[in-house]
């Protein structure tokens, strides 16, 4: 396998993409699984425990992605990952369809609720959301619709 | 897949022997630009076109064209 250094900008800004995206796919599921521990009330004790294992594992993989990705970035492609803009015109191209969807889905997921909260969940289960969690799915939703066709766009593949 | 525009970036590699990374570093792309590119999921910009066009020395209508 080629080595990060002898690739050329191009391919480490795709490469940049593919990891960012897999980083933020990570942490929307971290934000999914987290939020559904309070929303199911589970207790950190007994058998329970165990359910709260993936949150950990997804956990630790986002730092590993996080160290991953900042050290990668020291590259060539540090300006893309500071400032989001990718020079390869397919991963420009890629990188603003997943902020369209992930704004797209944020925005639906947020107007659908605000609309038909009361009757969608039942009053217990509103009464039980609070903020942090409302802000948790909120963000989970939007990094996942960001991830999710940068991922698909970068799998597809024919040479 | 793109209605409206067809190319020949394929043939034109065939014909030369050269494959999309050969391709993609002499234009200072991504691999997956000419791939994209070269099954119509992709339309890429001028710059692209005429960087194209110049390595393989034809017109860039030589290399896309509109379909009919």
């Amino acid at each position: 396998m080629m080595s990060v250094n002898t690739l050329s900008k191009a391919e480490q800004e795709n490469l940049l993409l593919k990891k960012n995206a897999i980083l933020c796919l990570v942490l929307g599921l971290f934000f999914v699984i987290d939020s559904t521990h309070e929303l199911g009330g589970w207790e950190l004790s007994g058998r329970w425990a165990l359910l709260y294992l993936p949150v950990l594992l997804l956990f630790f993989y986002m730092l590993y992605l996080l160290l991953n990705v900042s050290k990668f970035s020291r590259g060539v492609a540090k300006r893309a990952f500071w400032t989001g803009r990718f020079e390869d015109e397919y991963a420009e191209y890629l990188n603003a369809r997943g902020y369209k969807f992930g704004y797209g889905v944020g925005f639906i997921g947020l107007i659908t609720f605000s609309l038909f909260a009361d009757l969608i969940l039942a009053d217990e289960t509103t009464a039980l959301i609070s903020m942090e969690l409302w802000a948790q799915l909120a963000a989970a939703s939007m990094l996942i619709g960001y991830a999710l066709p940068v991922i698909y766009g970068l799998a597809k593949d024919n040479e | 897949m793109n209605e409206q525009l067809d190319n020949h970036i394929h043939k034109l590699r065939t014909q030369r022997k050269v494959s999309q990374q050969e391709l993609a570093d002499a234009i200072g792309v991504s691999r997956k630009t000419i791939s994209t590119v070269e099954t119509g999921r992709f339309t890429p910009s001028v710059v692209i076109a005429l960087k194209m066009a110049r390595f393989f020395d034809v017109p860039v209508e030589s290399i896309f064209t509109l379909m009919e």
